[in-house]
């Protein structure tokens, strides 16, 4: 336990440190460019780093398999988006009323009172709120369903959320998305912007967030709530024998994926200043189920591994395919890269069927010498289903 | 043995029985797997449940621990002082009424650490809100710091060793050896500090030495104010142990007494071994009583449900 609260910490470090350090590479035009894109392709890495690590709780620690996490995240994003943007921005306009005009450098040292960052802070527990309430709705009815069964509810929601938000325009603004999203700070853009400062802000914000995330979820299982999901997912009828309450474990493991989503999705927003239908297609839902399994289900580590891999890879071939393309004269099309994601969990699967960090491989390293043979257990995807036989 | 001594009054006179099962009865469809079956557990005793495979027995523990709703009867259960009725609620609720138990084929959570297993078993005692977690307040740390010494200690309890070097409560479940499984299940009843402990075959796939051992345990634990209700098919077990046995058959209580009463009764010999076999048993047995004095009796034959029952219970594998 404690070596994996030090792996977060350094993780989380570094995670603030590495643009700090590089900053120096913004003097030059060129080092401007590549210190940009770098951290662009950390802050998108991010989301899928916050995102994983919610649905993590649910299908690693609960072992409910959720086919429709995308829609959660949407929850967020458009709850966000829709406050943000209603009324020409009036939740803005109206901490702008009330907070004081900095200029300078004391816009940024002082961030904490910028009008757009306050409606933000205003918007993301609304967001969270409303996640888990949707979250609740999906789950009470459908508390009895196990395993595929719940797999199949949480992807037919995620298909008709999409559906929803794609034509009820006058509460979605339908196919074309939610537009000119303030961004998280007021001088991130227009005539006054602070240079690099857009990047860097929610940049750091999704680390922020990322760390919150970690947070809950650490607290969450190392405590009497996350041995009851545990306990959940490896015998539900020794859970329920132990006095662990099934129904409403499995709501609580659901609610706090939901609203970890949200904030995925707020994180999505502070990015893209947009959010559209086509942010909520089914391929999204899988990757950051991919992550989870890539990662190693229920690992903590393992999780954020596998959204480094994940979330990291897309982006950074993304940028550097066409260059190649370009250097060997030889068109090669984006989407090869999806390609490549199926060989890495391919192999994956092959040679560390539980993930690369499992969590059986750091709970076993100590003192195995006098007892019997050892063998790793850890559930996988295909094993999830499987329902509980009756004693 | 202490409870010998209580079991020799009659149970039925006892006003507070820690468990009674009223007229219980389980259908499925058309099976009817436990048919009203009525039976009082004392409480600080041992009380056996026997009978042959497929006779109720787990049904019953399954009715009692709230895996399934009666279909009939009472369960009237008394081990926090006071009467309460336990059909109709669910499992959680039954265990936080201190009723703990084991199951027939191991329960455990394999890929956790033995300590995190036992640790399980503290569900139901903890105290701290979830907030208190959210925030890792001091009470909830001094909660989880009592928890693992106390846990440690349980380990000890069932004789697993809990010492932090080279002890057993790092290693993941699933690799200890059948026998320590066992009673890794019984340390994880255990931790609930139950009033009641339901062992459901604790003995079954034991060698006769792990079966010793066990008896030591399951006496401790009774030792420790416990009362023990188990469900048994080796014979030497359960006659050496307990202090009131009960046998279902079909269904239905065919017998209940000490443990020497209940092996020299006809039906249990005709359900374990047949109709015929019973007479026969039952024919000699007063050929060899009536001439000479009880001693010359053979140990062995003075047994013979034990036998049969042991025999039986070799043969077909639950």
């Amino acid at each position: 336990m404690k070596r994996e609260t030090l792996f977060l910490v350094l993780f989380l470090l570094a995670l603030v440190v590495f643009p700090l350090v590089t900053w120096p590479m913004t003097l030059s035009p060129d080092g401007a460019q590549v210190w940009l894109l770098t951290l662009s392709v950390a802050s998108y890495c991010l989301i899928y780093l916050i995102n994983a690590q919610a649905l993590n709780v649910q299908v690693g620690m609960t072992g409910l398999l959720n086919l429709g996490p995308i829609a959660f995240v949407g929850i967020g994003a458009y709850t966000g988006g829709l406050l943000l943007t209603a009324g020409d921005g009036a939740l803005v306009g109206f901490y702008a009323g009330i907070t004081p005009t900095l200029s300078g450098h004391l816009r940024w040292v002082l961030f904490f009172l910028d009008p757009n960052f306050l409606a933000y802070l205003t918007v993301i527990p609304c967001a969270v709120v409303l996640s888990m309430l949707m979250s609740l709705l999906v789950g009470i009815p459908t508390l009895k369903l196990s395993g595929d069964y719940f797999a199949i509810v949480t992807l037919g929601f995620a298909q008709i959320f999409y559906l929803i938000v794609k034509n009820e325009a006058w509460l979605t603004k339908g196919a074309f998305g939610v537009k000119d999203v303030p961004p998280l700070f007021s001088f991130c853009t227009g005539e006054d912007k602070i240079p690099f400062f857009d990047h860097t802000a929610h940049y750091f914000f999704g680390v922020a967030v990322l760390a919150v995330c970690l947070y809950v979820v650490v607290r969450l299982r190392d405590s009497y709530l996350g041995r009851g999901l545990l306990a959940i997912r490896d015998d539900e009828l020794a859970a329920r024998s132990n006095g662990v309450n099934v129904g409403k474990y499995r709501l609580l493991s659901f609610m706090v994926f939901s609203g970890l989503a949200a904030l995925g999705g707020i994180v999505i927003l502070a990015r893209t200043k947009f959010v559209s239908p086509s942010d909520l297609v089914f391929w999204e839902s899988i990757l950051y189920l991919c992550c989870v399994v890539l990662g190693g289900m229920g690992s903590v580590r393992g999780v954020l591994v596998g959204g480094v891999v994940l979330g990291a890879l897309g982006e950074i071939m993304r940028l550097l395919l066409p260059k190649v393309s370009a250097t060997i004269g030889w068109d090669i099309p984006l989407q090869i890269r999806y390609v490549l994601f199926g060989v890495i969990l391919i192999l994956v699967m092959r040679f560390k069927p539980n993930g690369i960090l499992p969590v059986a491989d750091e709970e076993h390293a100590r003192g195995l010498e006098g007892l019997g043979a050892h063998r790793e257990v850890t559930p996988t995807l295909f094993t999830l289903g499987r329902e509980q036989e009756a004693s | 043995m202490s409870g010998a001594a209580k079991t020799e009054a009659k149970p039925e006179a006892k006003p507070a029985a820690a468990l009674e099962l009223r007229g219980l009865t389980k259908h499925f469809g058309g099976v009817k797997a436990v048919q009203g079956v009525d039976m009082q557990v004392a409480p600080g005793s041992i009380t056996a449940l026997i009978g042959p495979n497929g006779a109720g027995k787990t049904t019953c523990f399954n009715m009692i621990t709230g895996h399934y709703v009666p279909t009939a009867g009472e369960l009237i259960y008394r081990g926090r002082g006071y009467e309460e009725r336990l059909d109709g609620q669910r499992a959680d609720q039954i265990a936080q009424r201190r009723i703990a138990r084991t199951f027939q084929n191991i329960r455990l959570c394999p890929e956790q650490t033995v300590l995190d297993n036992v640790r399980i078993g503290f569900h139901t005692r903890r105290t701290c809100a979830p907030w208190q977690v959210l925030l890792n307040t001091p009470a909830f740390r001094r909660e989880e710091a009592d928890m693992i010494a106390s846990a440690r200690e349980v380990l000890r309890f069932v004789g697993l060793n809990a010492d932090e070097e080279g002890g057993v409560e790092a290693l993941l479940a699933d690799s200890l050896p059948y026998g320590a499984k066992r009673l890794l299940e019984i340390a994880r009843a255990m931790a609930s500090a139950p009033a009641l402990l339901l062992l459901d075959e604790p003995a079954a796939g034991m060698n006769p030495q792990e079966t010793d051992v066990l008896m030591d345990l399951i006496r401790k634990v009774r030792d420790h104010g416990v009362t023990v209700l188990l469900i048994e098919h080796d014979m030497k077990l359960v006659m050496e142990i307990s202090d009131y046995v009960v046998v279902l058959d079909h269904g239905e209580k065919i017998a209940e007494g000490t443990p020497a009463d209940v092996r020299e009764d006809p039906k249990v010999i005709a359900a374990y071994l047949g109709q015929e076999e019973a007479e026969r048993r039952s024919e000699r047995l007063t050929k060899v009583e009536d001439p000479d004095a009880a001693d010359q009796t053979p140990p062995a034959e003075s047994a013979p449900a034990a036998d049969a029952a042991a025999d039986t219970a070799g043969e077909e594998p639950s």
